[in-house]
């Protein structure tokens, strides 16, 4: 297999790498997301239930 | 959104920067596809599109400066049409705005690519376009500020590539000059209507300057990072496009050169001096890079623009918690970026580009007219005043409406199509999106920062 052929297969790899790293850090930082909003609605849907069970109701511009 | 922290991008630019971002973008016009002007008008033709053209530009950079240094949001001619033309212009600049760089960073990969294969039969090119994009696009998900850093680097040693073929011709010597204009230039053959129909292949020397405008949120000081890089980059560039110009037509028969693919390299070629053609072999690769890095900052940064202010899905408007970047802007243009490289009709994708910039160019002079109505000199503060208004904005419109009469004689099939797909996309965001955008948000921050203009 001759120099260019195989600067062609590098090429590639280069590419598959940079998107693989790039894919993942999206993922990591997707997922830290959307552990943070699960997190903010869970600590609404707690505030928002009284000790009797009665559903308070927030205003909409508070919360998340 | 209330209670997230306000996503920001850093402000970390100076006028190096703008420089890098406009001429970066731009530069790889000089070594590719201005040539066509010359297949259209002749070699005098093309001189005269080339400073036309740089008049219609330097018109287009000094209304942009005024407007731009004025709204310090990331959008460029985006953020001035939600201002002062309303939501659907802004959605339609903004799409405009999208396309011409998106199209123009496939081109730049795929030129790349095709270059690459010079040096051998063996070299596919495919790999080479998709590592350029994945690249440079990955360059940007990390951060702006070293992204047009490395920017300032390439397209400076690209200019210099320039000038090095420029003394390598001993122009200032008319002994031992190899240039040979008389014999190699056919003049005008066409006449006067040639001169026109060469205008929107000369607007490739200049085509994406106003990209400076984008990166305006993103200025330490924008209102002097911005009016001094763009007025030095349009310097740069009608220097350049000068040098290009005489050096090629000095070197390379007007015939061949009226059809060649990459007319700096044939003119590196034609003087038999491996260093000079080593020179602007890497001259153009560097050049291709710099305004595909440009195309995708700029690029992101519109369609993030519209998704901040809800004119698409607010999904695009996240900024990277380490580093500030609209990473998801940058990484759902890439695909679209490499769809539009593959589908090998590379001609009528860059038609489309330039299209897309005469619509903007179009506009820009119709929002000129109406910014200073509505904010007449002293009732904003402007740190750039256009000189002699209205005549920069008159000139714009003419030129930019000449190029369109000069396009429509030999691609009047890609202007229906454009107008075409801007009309659809109209008609979704009136009847389908528009009552999902939030007119409060999109124009909070003039509200809170200017007064009610006049008349309103």
């Amino acid at each position: 297999m001759n120099l260019w052929k195989i600067m062609n297969l590098v090429a590639w790899g280069l590419s598959l790498l940079l998107l693989t790293v790039m894919l993942k850090d999206l993922f990591r930082v997707e997922k830290a997301r959307f552990n943070q909003r699960n997190e903010h609605k869970e600590n609404i849907k707690e505030n928002s239930t009284a000790e009797d069970g009665t559903i308070l109701i927030k205003d909409k511009n508070e919360g998340i | 959104m209330s209670g997230e922290k306000m996503e920001k991008l850093l402000k970390v630019l100076g006028p190096m920067h703008i420089w890098a971002l406009g001429v970066g973008i731009v530069l790889v016009g000089e070594f590719m596809g201005w040539n066509f002007t010359i297949a259209k008008g002749g070699s005098i033709g093309a001189i005269i599109a080339c400073w036309i053209m740089g008049l219609l530009y330097v018109s287009l950079v000094m209304v942009n400066t005024e407007m731009g240094s004025v709204m310090p949001e990331a959008g460029g001619q985006y953020t001035m049409a939600k201002y002062l033309l309303g939501p659907l212009a802004a959605f339609n600049v903004g799409l405009m705005l999208v396309f011409e760089y998106v199209m123009l960073e496939a081109a730049d990969a795929l030129v790349v690519g095709e270059i690459l294969k010079t040096l051998s039969p063996h070299i596919n090119s495919l790999p080479y376009i998709i590592l350029t994009l994945v690249g440079l696009t990955y360059l940007n998900y990390r951060g702006v500020y070293a992204t047009l850093t490395f920017n300032f680097i390439i397209t400076a040693i690209a200019y210099v590539s320039i000038f090095i073929l420029l003394f390598a011709t001993k122009f200032y010597d008319p002994s031992e000059t190899i240039l040979r204009l008389p014999e190699l230039t056919n003049g005008l053959p066409y006449g006067w209507i040639g001169i026109v129909g060469a205008f929107q292949f000369g607007i490739w020397f200049y085509l994406g300057v106003e990209g400076t405008a984008l990166a305006a949120e993103e200025c330490r000081s924008t209102s002097r990072s911005l009016p001094v890089g763009a007025m030095t980059g349009m310097v740069t560039l009608l220097i350049g496009a000068t040098v290009t110009w005489f050096v090629c037509s000095g070197l390379v028969h007007s015939d061949e050169l009226g059809s060649s693919v990459y007319p700096l390299f044939d003119a590196a070629r034609a003087t038999n001096m491996p260093l000079v053609v080593a020179m602007l072999f890497t001259g153009t690769i560097l050049s291709c890079m710099a305004s595909a890095n440009g195309c995708i900052t700029d690029a992101s940064r519109a369609w993030f623009a519209m998704s901040r202010d809800t004119l698409i899905s607010d999904a695009f408007a996240a900024v990277h918690p380490r580093y500030n970047t609209p990473y998801r802007a940058i990484i759902f243009l890439l695909p679209i970026a490499i769809a539009f490289g593959f589908t090998g009709l590379l001609d009528q994708v860059i038609t489309f580009s330039i299209l897309s910039a005469l619509l903007v160019y179009a506009l820009s002079a119709y929002m000129m007219f109406k910014f200073r109505r509505m904010f007449p000199l002293g009732s904003i503060d402007r740190e750039y005043i256009a000189p002699l208004h209205p005549l920069p904005a008159i000139i714009l419109i003419i030129l930019t409406l000449g190029t369109l009469v000069g396009m429509y004689f030999g691609y009047w099939v890609n202007m229906v199509s454009g107008f075409s797909f801007y009309m659809v996309a109209s008609l979704w965001f009136v009847f389908h999106r528009y009552k999902k955008v939030d007119t409060e948000k999109l124009l909070s921050a003039g509200v809170e920062n200017w007064p009610r203009p006049k008349g309103y």
